[in-house]
């Protein structure tokens, strides 16, 4: 009778799954197609990337402040700042808002750019925690250091925000590593389309690479497995990922790492939300639903040039701690803005974006825990197809693999950044690999994070001992 | 090709059969699902290979052609002494014209001449012709910018008519070379587009703009400006900076006295380009202004051109409702060369308005970092 019962139940589930598959994996190649043909219609709308043109043709620039919050970074703050100010862009200042640090993080930027005590008066659009203190240098006209009182990284990026004179600003981490061109590459579709808002860049894992004054100098693998998996995971996420939402307009992540946006735009949208653990994320589905209730023409723009690199993870313990945030932010940033979910002139956000996140990324570890343990049961139960079951189980890896093996084509086509053949057979060969205990640990940490969610417990940004292996120590220290 | 076909049949068949559990009679669907997984592992499979072959096909592209650079590179740098290139092939022209403008946009006097001669008589002229008409996007674009610095008079109309296409960077850089060979016929042709195309950078018209003779601006960009109804864009206004001083401060005048009034950001803009003393009592104007950004554009003037006379309305101004007026009469105050700095610091202790003296001792401390 139970076996009966089961086997009907399971005719149902396996259905569901099948369906579920089957959606996931279309949109896949459906986003695939897409992200090949934008690099090749981006490389070729930019023949002068790869034109002797520098130097003859500075073009029109809109002056930008770059915003860095800082919270104890007194490794890397001084290699931060100065690779800042020598980024290649004709009108930037560098607004460092040190976030209530507890380490010396003031005193080694104080001493390392001779920072002096400025009165300055300037605008509170968006309310923060109380500005201590306000630095300028007397080395670097184009420097600023607010210290302030500690109120998270969304707060310190509002005062930040207060602080910029420009029209334009760009929020990047304190142990992100940037391209001298960074700014002039994400800028682009600003000059392109004046509808433009807010552009986000490529991030690439820095782990393995060499770095010098806090510019990159050579491309390479991470010898450890955690980074190196990182590296895959990355590439597939901007390479397809983003590339194929940006077309249409319906981009909902830019990355904390690097994003350029409109200052006016996101002043009037209320800046970074301070509540939620995924700020970067939140205020880009705020900006989608703050411009489509206000009926006004805009474009969140993705820019595939490879354009700022950053430290991943190399412990479990931190990764873990990472991946729960940002399956904890995704939740957060999809349940405030619900009303976007098949919204009436939502477009390409509320149709497809927003139920694809929704669907297969915020819900997909539950889907996946729940087939593990359907698949427990019936073998328990002895009701399992083990033809079906492992023919399933093979087509999974393979599309993941193709999913891998196509992002590393498309950074072959475009911008080919590992050099060598063993380089590129490594990360093949880790994107066959992740799929045996790392996909696994990923699906319970976003689990995790989601249980987290779901029960309103909070969780703090944790501990990244930055191991800024690359960095030169700053003198003074 | 049915061989093909039944070969694979028969080896998904043998494949399906090996699965411990399944039949013979097993439904359809199942037989399906194996043949999406063939399929799918001989895409990964079509994938990886391509990206070894392209792999293999870039690295020998690249060393090919700094091979080739090495051997231009002595030759194109001391022209004069190393003699004549080898002819240049149409696969090497897009490297060859690359490392030519490159060379050729660092170097100046005769040794210019001697560059181009060098290529000239490498036949890359007559490539460039081609790849001009014929070409992709990027190779247009290096080919409109080579036969430019060549003054290549016989691809006139070519340029001409790709100088009105859609493609902001591939038509600039054909109206830079259509100035390069022929200024005094071509400028008159593309003013209106020079100053008018919002998708052309200003900096980059304003690099082409320089490198003409302000004689030929000078008799030719007024009218232009004055032709704009109702008033020019104030991108055009930017412009001006590069005419004769005299002919400037004229076609101010004309454009300030036309009616109706210009708006308020033409005047803004026009306000910005006041040199001339004798044009002071525009920018005292602009002060009583409605419109803010008109009052910041004659502040900004008053720091380098006002007089002690101006102090009282600065003060007043240290009031005002809006941020950016506050700061800039402050740093006006800061910056005027008949101000000393003591008379400003007391002035920044003694402002009856709060927000005009934390605004004083804002610009202050900006001077005191300078």
């Amino acid at each position: 009778m139970i076996h009966t019962a089961f086997s009907m139940f399971a005719t149902v589930v396996e259905s569901m799954f099948l369906v579920y598959f089957l959606i996931l994996t279309s949109v896949m190649l459906l986003l695939n197609a897409v992200a090949a043909w934008s690099i090749r219609h981006y490389m070729a709308r930019h023949p002068e990337r790869n034109l002797n043109t520098k130097g003859t043709f500075s073009g029109f620039y809109p002056p930008i402040s770059v915003i860095v919050p800082a919270y104890n970074e007194e490794a890397t703050i001084a290699t931060t700042i100065r690779s800042m100010l020598q980024l290649n862009y004709p009108a930037f200042e560098v607004i460092v808002v040190n976030d209530g640090s507890k380490d010396r993080t003031v005193d080694v930027a104080i001493a390392e750019f001779a920072l002096q005590p400025f009165a300055e008066v300037h605008r509170n659009r968006i309310p923060t925690k109380e500005i201590r203190a306000v630095y300028r240098s007397v080395r670097h006209p184009n420097l600023r250091f607010i210290d302030k009182e500690n109120g998270g990284k969304a707060d310190a990026l509002n005062a930040g925000v207060n602080a910029s004179v420009n029209p334009l600003f760009c929020g990047i981490d304190a142990d992100s590593i940037l391209q001298q061109d960074s700014l002039v590459k994400c800028v682009q579709p600003f000059l392109e389309d004046r509808r433009t808002i807010c552009t986000g860049g490529t991030i690439r894992i820095a782990n393995g690479c060499e770095v010098d004054s806090g510019f990159l100098t050579r491309i390479g693998l991470p010898r450890s497995p955690l980074p190196l998996v990182q590296v895959v995971e990355y590439l597939r996420a901007f390479l397809f990922g983003r590339l194929g939402w940006s077309p249409m307009n319906a981009l909902l992540i830019v990355s904390g790492a690097f994003g350029i946006f409109d200052r006016e735009a996101v002043v009037k949208a209320g800046g970074y939300s301070t509540g939620t653990i995924g700020e970067d994320m939140e205020l880009v589905v705020r900006l989608h639903r703050t411009m489509i209730e206000a009926k006004r023409p805009y474009r969140i723009t993705y820019v595939p040039d490879p354009i700022c690199w950053t430290e991943a993870p190399e412990t479990l313990k931190v990764l873990a701690n990472q991946r729960v945030r940002w399956q904890r932010g995704l939740a957060e940033s999809l349940s405030r803005h619900r009303s976007l979910l098949f919204k009436r002139g939502s477009g390409a956000v509320g149709w497809l974006s927003y139920p694809y996140l929704l669907a297969f990324e915020l819900f997909e570890p539950l889907v996946e825990v729940g087939g593990l343990l359907f698949f427990a049961a019936s073998a328990w139960l002895g009701t399992i197809a083990w033809a079906e079951a492992l023919l399933f189980l093979a087509l999974v890896l393979i599309l993941g693999l193709l999913q891998t093996v196509n992002a590393i084509l498309l950074e072959e086509i475009s911008y080919r950044n590992f050099r060598t053949l063993p380089q590129i057979l490594s990360l093949v060969s880790v994107a066959f690999l992740e799929a045996f205990g790392y996909r696994q640990l990923n699906t319970w940490w976003r689990l995790k994070g989601l249980v987290l969610w779901m029960t309103k417990r909070r969780q703090t940004w944790g501990d990244m001992t930055r191991r800024a292996s690359w960095s030169t120590p700053p003198t003074g220290t | 090709m049915n061989f093909l076909f039944d070969a694979t049949r028969e080896i998904a068949v043998a494949a399906w059969n090996s699965l411990p559990g399944a039949h013979a009679s097993d439904p359809p669907s199942a037989r399906i699902a194996l043949w999406i997984t063939f399929a799918t592992l001989a895409t990964v499979a079509l994938l990886m290979s391509s990206i070894v072959i392209l792999h293999l096909r870039n690295g020998w592209f690249e060393r090919r052609r700094k091979r080739w650079e090495v051997r231009w590179l002595v030759q194109l740098l001391d022209p004069d002494r190393n003699g004549a290139l080898a002819r240049i092939s149409p696969s090497q022209f897009m490297s060859f014209a690359e490392l030519w403008n490159h060379i050729h946009d660092s170097m100046r006097g005769d040794v210019r001449s001697s560059l181009v001669q060098l290529s000239r008589n490498a036949g890359a002229v007559d490539l460039a012709i081609a790849r001009l008409r014929h070409g992709n996007l990027g190779e247009r674009i290096s080919s409109a910018g080579f036969l430019g610095n060549h003054m290549e008079k016989s691809v006139i109309p070519t340029l001409a008519s790709l100088a009105s296409n859609s493609e902001p960077f591939l038509s600039l850089i054909c109206a830079r070379a259509l100035v390069q060979i022929e200024p005094a016929t071509q400028l008159p042709r593309l003013l209106p587009d020079l100053l008018g195309r919002e998708d052309w950078p200003l900096p980059m018209v304003h690099d082409i703009l320089a490198s003409v003779d302000p004689d030929i601006l000078s008799s030719h960009m007024p009218g232009e400006l004055l032709r704009w109804a109702p008033e020019p864009p104030s991108r055009a206004l930017r412009c001006i900076v590069f005419l004769h001083e005299d002919v400037r401060a004229a076609l101010i005048d004309a454009l300030f006295g036309r009616t109706p009034p210009p708006s308020p950001e033409t005047e803004a803009a026009l306000l910005r380009e006041i040199h001339d003393p004798s044009q002071l009592h525009l920018v005292r104007r602009g002060l009583e202004s409605p419109h803010w950004p008109v009052i910041v554009s004659a502040l900004n003037r008053l720091a380098s051109m006002g007089s002690r006379e101006d102090v009282p309305r600065l003060q007043e101004l240290l009031g005002h409702r809006e941020w950016w007026v506050r700061y800039r009469a402050a740093r006006a105050l800061v910056m005027m060369p008949d101000m000393k700095p003591i008379e400003v610091e007391l002035m920044a202790t003694r402002h009856p308005d709060r927000y005009g003296r934390e605004m004083l001792r804002y610009a202050l401390a900006e001077r005191n970092l300078r």
